[in-house]
């Protein structure tokens, strides 16, 4: 054990002291700093820990003694004798390595003079360099869900802006990964990750990653540590821990991989990394001191997904024939065998509480398993042609992507949530922020993209191949200026809109008071027309029973007048007469029958007289009655007449009334559409003046973050890059 | 450095000696004309020189190359770039001959796009990546497959671009994309180091990789044939060179240098190396001919090449010819500076044509009217009064029936297989046309007792192998891999295999009257799926162009008219071969079911020659066996000469073969004058008689007597074997054989002297007088034995034993 951890001490110390290119001493080569890396680059594939083709392993010096089926490989001090050196220069069959040409000259010197010089394992036991400060980053206890505190961001200055490579373009986003407690999304570019905010998009930190192809990056649980791991892909696997304040390297595991790995987690406890790859199984390393913990051989093909529960008591690993096992973390004890996936298993997520595995596969399916029996709780098609990627989020939804181009939210029943804009290839990676609010996807074409899960629009778009920061604060510049640019016109057609709508407004308003006059006078011309027809038909009958009464009357008058002139030459003929007879009658007043006719026509002109005044009277007296029904008669018709005559004018009037009210109320439609549509104006407008003021808001952020970040890098003596 | 001094000295010597036919010398440039389309595009050219005595040189790095416009092209070496577009003319001049190309040179203006297809796939077949003990295996090997030679390119691109996302390759640093720095070897890599950084692969991936790795559309041009220059060469003496330079021509109507995208091979490495990954160039080994092949997408050319001996000197020593046979076989002979062997001897002949062609041997009688016969045509009369006799007909009706697989089994019943050798022997014994009895084979409906020749179908009911036996019996092409994938070493694709099995999909079967008989006909439907695209292919004829025509027809009558006619570029040259290769004990194409590019014909031009006669004579194959049994070819002694010592693919001496076993037996009986009993046929009846491929001995089995289980050429065994020298020595065959026909006996009886026997042993089993010292010695040990009988009987013994009795020759 001891001479393990010094052989990691010697390892990881060269590795810091020569810029990260192990070679010893040329003179004196060492097991440890010269022949490791050429039996890594050409014979561990065949020999390592994974395959020990003629039962020869050369991935430790301990093994390396053993040697193989056919007896040592080495003979320390006679290279001649030893088949290490022979096979290799091809002075002996079988030629190593097999099918291949020679392995570089200067390395079978080496290789040569290392034998001969003793086959040393290290430089020697006196120089035993120490070892990397232990890193007891192992927590007492696991805080289940948000720790105590502001959850760390990355410190401004603290961390590279300047990327470490600016390719020709982005490679498909394999790996990606958002801080669980703060707006922070990690994404795996060239050489570097890539830290974003994901509230303004901005580009925090760039963190460099020297040892290969980026496969897998993952948060640590309490959001302090961000674990990278992958490598040069049939060569060699690294998984090194950052710390996310300040980008520094914490520690880093995997030197004895002969494969890039392509899954790692690093439990919640931090005292232990999971990693697996092409070798098919799982290796555990533990984080004080990088020793391995443990293999796990139970996979039978490519490992591909790793992941330890929230509490860290379980580790999910997946394969790319489909197989799903969820380990014990602390033993390394099989829990369950999770059967079910038929093609290869491309993520897995464990649910907040640690109750609930959720795994996506190339067999299109997510499956959902729960933690009591094992057994698969639910399980949808999610993506045609293959699920790609599967995220839960704090609230218990799953976010997805695949090869269907479409990044996906769905609730635990696998019922679809949300639906996002489809990437332009396939969809490889998705995570979600920390408030749940956002979910971020990566394809193979290399966008990437954060949409709000609210009204699924785009929130920003990151960039997984950033230009060099001279080049980005130029942009930056140019962004804010057309940001600041943009804010005035906005304004301005604010103000335009909001002026229309206000235009609108008035219009539409008189238009309705137009209306509401028209209204109110056609209501009351008809309460008129109502009136008068009502007086009119009031009036009527009275009219006609005055008329009735006067015609009654009239033929009575003329009845009496006739009479009474009937009467008047009656007695006019009498006196006249009368006259005669008494004239006679005085003349003679013997005769008596004189003087009684006489005395007769006294008598009879008496009583016409009498009449005579009786219908004198009566005469007057219906002339006068004549006269009242007269008179009656011409007041009421007059006043009937009248009432007709207004009847008539308001009957007009509504008529006139009516004609107004349609084009009025046809008037108030388009009005209102003006308003309306002015009003409607307004908002987006508004919205654009807020974005605008928005994106001059973030493009400061950028400039800002880029200017605080690069003032400070610049000032320290900036290490060389470390050349390929 | 000396050797090229007196190589110059011969050459000029040659030239004085030829003294003004200095014009027999002739410079040719290859290929005839050069197209040059984009900037990118370039052709190599080869300048061979053919030297008045046939030997060619490769002298393109001494000719003079000019061009009429050197502003459109530019010249590297032996390669040709452009410039700008036009055409123009390259002169090619040596030794005062000038050779006109014309050179076009078109849209140099343009890039052409880098196509998966046909820039990068090449690179994976070149490369070795592809092939079956790599990632061409059906499971792929360490977790990354590509289809067996190509096959799927769509699937391919998928497998490398978006299988194993990210793994593959890498689009923003290209170089770092797994594809490159395994290939490279720049990680451990089981396959090796296959390209190197920078070389023109890597280049070609790389490009494809910063085009951001596109799958080529539909649209895009596809290989439409091949060729490879020059098209042979003689070389003289062991290190001559000579480049070869391989064109494709494509859809689209342009060509392209492919030299460095083909794969090279050679069928014989001592006479003709060629790197298989090389630039191509041929390197001159030991005296022999070699077919040296360039492969590409899916087709191989061969180019025939020849060595010679540094500076031979040879006299063509003009032998007679018979016929057309003679005089193509000589042509080669000739070419190779092979004498052939002189002609054999009367008994040697006798021997030989009785057993070829009637399988018996002569009887003393026969021998001795023969022998004693002056005619100068005695040998030709004697050939036509072979074929006319019914043995002839009995041994072809054996090799047929074994071609067509005449046995019971459980589904077959012996009567129906009798019934199926009957008919066969039929047409056989009435010298039907091959081709009218094959299409009434092949298309035959009915049951299998009333139309008999239906058997075919029931002997084999599985449409795939009912196909591949049809292309191997009548055709001689073994298709079986273009099964699964494009075949590795042939022109045939999945995509011909499927159109051909398309013909036997619709074949109905059902149970007849009789529980033993099989009715076959015409189902009308039924359809087999292509494995890649999961479609049927329409029936197409194997080699053939276009789709045939089968609406409404029987697919398999379709079939069979095509196939026995000389539309069929394979049927009159396969059947001709079958022949030829009985009475040479080798095919032109050896063997004859294995036709193939890479396996080339000895003589193409006679089997040619052989199939065109063969239609001449309406497919009377007995005119056939007459050309041949006449020819001088056939009647060459044994005995090499010092020129054809290492020869045994041009039929320059005769042919030594074991007897076959019916053959064998029926001569051993006929020899001790026995008769033997057979399943199935009366006492006496003849070995090759045996209808049913299931019967046997013990001594026909030793003897490697067919089991007809698979109509493979191979079946048939013909190497000697150490049981079977035992069989001879101790077995129950010969020593109770001698005993019961008694042969001794009955002459000592007829008070003969053994002298007199022993003569008519000799006679009898090996068909010659015996030598005089022969003769001395065997009286010699008589003398010494007492029991003359019992010595006649071992020398009777011996002699059978002997190699000679056991060998055609």
């Amino acid at each position: 054990m001891r001479r393990v951890l010094s052989l990691f001490a010697c390892a990881v110390a060269g590795m810091f002291l020569r810029g990260g290119v192990a070679s010893g001493d040329a003179k004196n080569p060492t097991y440890v700093d010269d022949v490791v890396p050429v039996l890594k680059q050409h014979c561990q594939n065949c020999h390592g820990n994974e395959k020990q083709k003629g039962d020869l392993n050369l991935a430790s010096y301990s093994a390396l003694q053993t040697g193989g089926s056919s007896g040592p490989v080495i003979v320390p001090g006679n290279s001649d004798k030893s088949r290490l050196y022979t096979l290799t220069d091809h002075k002996e069959e079988p030629k190593m390595p097999p099918n291949g040409a020679k392995i570089p000259a200067e390395q079978i010197a080496l290789l040569k003079l290392w034998i001969e010089q003793g086959a040393k394992e290290n430089s020697g036991s006196k120089v035993n360099i120490p070892a990397m400060p232990k890193t007891d980053i192992g927590l007492k206890s696991v805080v289940k869900g948000r720790p105590e505190g502001t959850p760390p961001m990355p410190a401004l200055g603290k961390l590279k802006l300047e990327p470490v490579v600016t390719a020709r373009r982005a490679n498909a986003v394999l790996a990606l990964a958002t801080s669980p407690w703060a707006p922070l999304a990690a994404v795996g570019g060239q050489k570097q990750v890539l830290l974003y905010n994901t509230d303004t998009g901005a580009l925090l930190g760039i963190i460099p990653f020297e040892h290969g192809q980026i496969n897998s990056i993952k948060f640590s649980r309490n959001a302090r540590f961000v674990l990278v791991a992958g490598g040069k892909g049939g060569a060699s696997g690294m998984a090194v821990l950052y710390s996310v304040e300040t980008g520094e390297k914490v520690l880093e595991v995997g030197k004895s991989e002969t494969d890039a790995i392509l899954a790692a987690d690093i439990s919640a406890g931090q005292t232990q990394i999971a990693v697996g790859g092409p070798g098919k199984l799982i290796r555990v390393y533990n984080t004080l001191d990088g020793s391995v913990l443990r293999e796990i051989k139970k996979h039978t093909d490519w490992v591909t997904a790793v992941e330890y529960s929230p509490d860290g008591v379980l580790l999910a690993t997946g394969d790319r024939n489909g197989g799903l096992f969820v380990w014990e973390a602390f033993t390394g004890r099989e829990y369950f065998a999770l059967r079910g996936h038929t093609a290869m298993i491309t993520a897995v997520s464990w649910r907040d509480d640690s109750n609930v595995l959720a795994s996506a596969s190339e067999d299109t399916t997510i499956k959902l398993w729960e933690m009591e029996n094992g057994g698969n709780i639910k399980n949808w098609g999610a993506h045609a042609g293959g699920a790609a990627s599967v995220c839960f989020t704090h609230d218990g939804k799953l976010a997805s992507t695949g090869r269907d181009k479409v990044t996906k939210l769905w609730d635990q029943n696998g019922a679809a949530q949300k639906s996002f804009e489809a990437f332009p290839d396939l969809g490889l990676s998705v995570a979600v922020t920390h408030e749940n609010a956002k979910v971020i996807g990566g394809d193979w074409s290399g966008q990437v993209k954060i949409w709000a899960i609210a009204d699924t629009k785009l929130v920003a778009v990151l960039d997984a191949n950033p230009k060099p920061v001279a080049e980005r604060l130029k942009d930056a510049e140019v962004a804010l200026a057309t940001a600041t640019a943009a804010v005035a016109p906005t304004q301005a057609n604010l103000a335009a809109v909001e002026m229309n709508a206000k235009q609108a407004t008035e219009g539409h308003t008189a238009a309705v008071a137009k209306l509401n006059t028209i209204d109110a006078e056609l209501t009351a011309a008809t309460q008129a027309v109502t009136n008068f027809t009502n007086a009119s038909n009031a009036g009527k009958p009275m009219v006609d029973a005055t008329k009735a009464e006067l015609d009654k009357l009239t033929p009575l008058a003329t009845a009496a007048s006739n009479k009474a002139g009937a009467l008047e030459v009656v007695v006019a003929a009498e006196t006249a007469a009368a006259k005669t007879i008494a004239e006679a009658a005085a003349k003679t007043p013997t005769n008596a029958d004189l003087a009684a006719a006489s005395q007769r026509a006294a008598e009879a002109l008496a009583v016409h007289n009498t009449e005579l005044v009786a219908a004198r009277k009566a005469n007057t007296d219906s002339a006068a009655v004549l006269k009242t029904a007269t008179e009656k008669y011409a007041a009421v018709a007059k006043t009937f007449t009248e009432t007709t005559t207004q009847l008539t004018e308001m009957q007009k009037k509504v008529a006139a009334l009516m004609a107004q009210v349609k084009p009025a109320t046809d008037a108030i439609a388009p009005a209102k559409a003006a308003l309306d549509a002015a009003n409607a104006a307004v908002a987006p407008a508004r919205v654009a003046l807020e974005a605008a003021n928005a994106q001059v808001v973030r493009t400061k952020a950028v400039l800002e973050t880029l200017k605080l970040g690069v003032a400070p890098a610049v000032a320290p003596v900036a290490p060389a890059e470390p050349k390929k | 450095m000396t050797s090229r001094f007196i190589q110059l000295l011969t050459a000029v010597c040659l030239l004085g000696w030829c003294g003004g036919e200095s014009f027999a010398q002739t410079i040719a440039v290859y290929p005839p004309d050069i197209n040059l389309e984009t900037n990118r595009d370039r052709q190599s050219f080869v300048v061979q020189l053919t030297q008045p005595d046939g030997i060619t040189r490769d002298v393109t790095a001494q000719a003079q190359v000019t061009f009429a416009n050197p502003a459109l092209v530019k010249l590297d070496q032996h390669t040709i770039h452009p410039v700008a577009d036009g055409a123009t003319e390259m002169m090619v001049a040596f030794s005062g001959q000038t050779v006109k190309v014309p050179v076009k040179v078109t849209k140099f203006q343009e890039a052409r796009p880098i196509s998966f297809k046909l820039d990068v796939m090449p690179v994976f077949m070149r490369a070795g990546c592809n092939v079956g003990g790599c990632h061409g295996a059906a499971r792929g090997k360490d977790g990354f497959r590509l289809s067996l030679f190509g096959f799927d390119a769509g699937g391919d691109h998928h497998r490398l671009t978006r299988e194993f996302n990210g793994r593959r390759i890498n689009l923003a640093i290209p170089a770092e994309s797994l594809l490159l720095t395994k290939a490279t070897g720049a990680v451990p890599h089981t396959g090796g180091k296959k390209i190197s950084v920078g070389d023109e692969y890597y280049q070609t991936i790389t490009r494809w990789l910063e085009a951001d790795a596109p799958l080529d559309p539909p649209t895009v041009a596809t290989p439409v044939s091949m060729e490879v220059f020059p098209p042979s060469a003689v070389l003289d003496g062991k290190g001559e060179k000579q480049r070869v330079v391989v064109r494709a021509k494509y859809s689209d109507g342009t060509d392209r240098d492919v030299t460095s995208l083909a794969l090279f091979l050679t069928n014989n490495e001592t006479a003709a190396k060629i790197a298989s990954d090389g630039d191509g160039t041929v390197t001159a080994g030991e005296r022999g001919e070699a077919f040296v092949m360039a492969r590409f997408h899916t087709y191989t050319i061969g180019v025939p090449f020849i060595t010679l001996p540094k500076g031979l000197q040879f006299t063509w020593p003009q032998p007679a010819e018979s016929n057309y046979i003679d005089t193509l076989l000589h042509a080669k002979l000739q070419k190779l500076r092979i004498e052939p062997s002189p002609l054999c001897t009367d008994e040697q002949f006798v021997r030989r044509v009785y057993l070829d062609v009637i399988g018996v041997l002569p009887t003393p009688e026969e021998f001795a009217r023969f022998m004693v016969s002056s005619l100068p045509n005695k040998r030709e009369l004697l050939v036509d009064e072979l074929l006319d006799r019914k043995e002839f007909a009995e041994l072809w009706v054996l090799k047929w029936a074994e071609l067509l697989q005449i046995r019971s089994n459980i589904q077959v019943s012996y009567k129906a297989m009798l019934l199926y050798y009957g008919w066969l022997q039929d047409k056989i014994a009435r010298n039907v046309p091959t081709d009218e009895w094959v299409r009434e084979l092949l298309a035959a409906n009915g049951g299998t007792f009333k139309n008999p020749a239906t058997n075919y179908y029931q002997l084999e009911t599985d449409i795939v192998k009912v196909t591949e036996n049809v292309a191997q019996v009548f055709m001689g092409m073994r298709i079986q891999c273009a099964q699964c994938h494009n075949h590795p070493f042939d022109r045939w694709t999945m995509d011909d295999y499927y159109g051909f099995a398309s013909f036997f999909t619709q074949i109905g079967r059902k149970g007849g009257d009789d529980a033993r008989e099989l009715i076959v006909f015409n189902a009308g439907g039924g359809e087999v799926n292509h494995p890649v695209h999961g479609k049927p292919m329409p029936p197409k004829f194997l080699g053939g162009t276009g789709v045939a025509d089968v609406a409404g027809k029987d697919r398999r009558v379709v079939l069979a008219n095509w196939l026995a006619s000389a539309e069929n570029p394979y049927f009159a040259k396969n059947l001709s071969n079958i022949v030829w290769a009985h009475f040479f004990g080798r095919g032109i194409i050896d063997e004859v079911d294995d036709v193939r590019i890479s396996n080339p014909a000895s003589n193409q031009e006679l089997l040619d020659e052989l199939g065109k006669r063969f239609t001449g004579y309406k497919y009377d194959f007995k005119k056939l066996v007459r050309d041949i049994c006449t020819s001088q070819a056939y009647q060459r002694s044994t005995q090499p000469t010092a020129t054809n010592q290492g020869d045994s693919r041009n039929f320059a001496r005769g042919p030594i073969r074991r007897i076959r076993a019916e053959t064998m037996l029926d001569v051993i009986t006929q020899v001790t004058d026995t008769k033997n009993k057979f399943q199935g046929l009366p006492t006496g009846a003849r070995a090759v008689q045996i209808a049913d491929g299931g019967v046997s001995t013990y001594f026909l089995t030793t003897f490697g007597r067919p089991t007809r289980e698979t109509v493979c050429a191979c079946e048939v065994r013909l190497e000697p074997t150490l049981s079977q020298s035992l069989h001879l020595l101790n077995g129950d065959t010969v020593e109770p054989k001698i005993v019961q026909g008694n042969i001794v006996g009955r002459m000592l009886q007829e008070k003969k002297t053994p002298a007199q026997i022993i003569e008519h042993l000799y006679i009898r089993c090996l068909t010659r007088s015996p030598r005089p010292e022969e003769l001395q010695k065997l009286l010699e040990l008589m003398a010494k034995n007492p029991d003359k009988k019992q010595a006649l009987d071992d020398v009777f013994w011996a002699i059978m034993n002997s190699r000679e009795f056991m060998f055609n020759h």
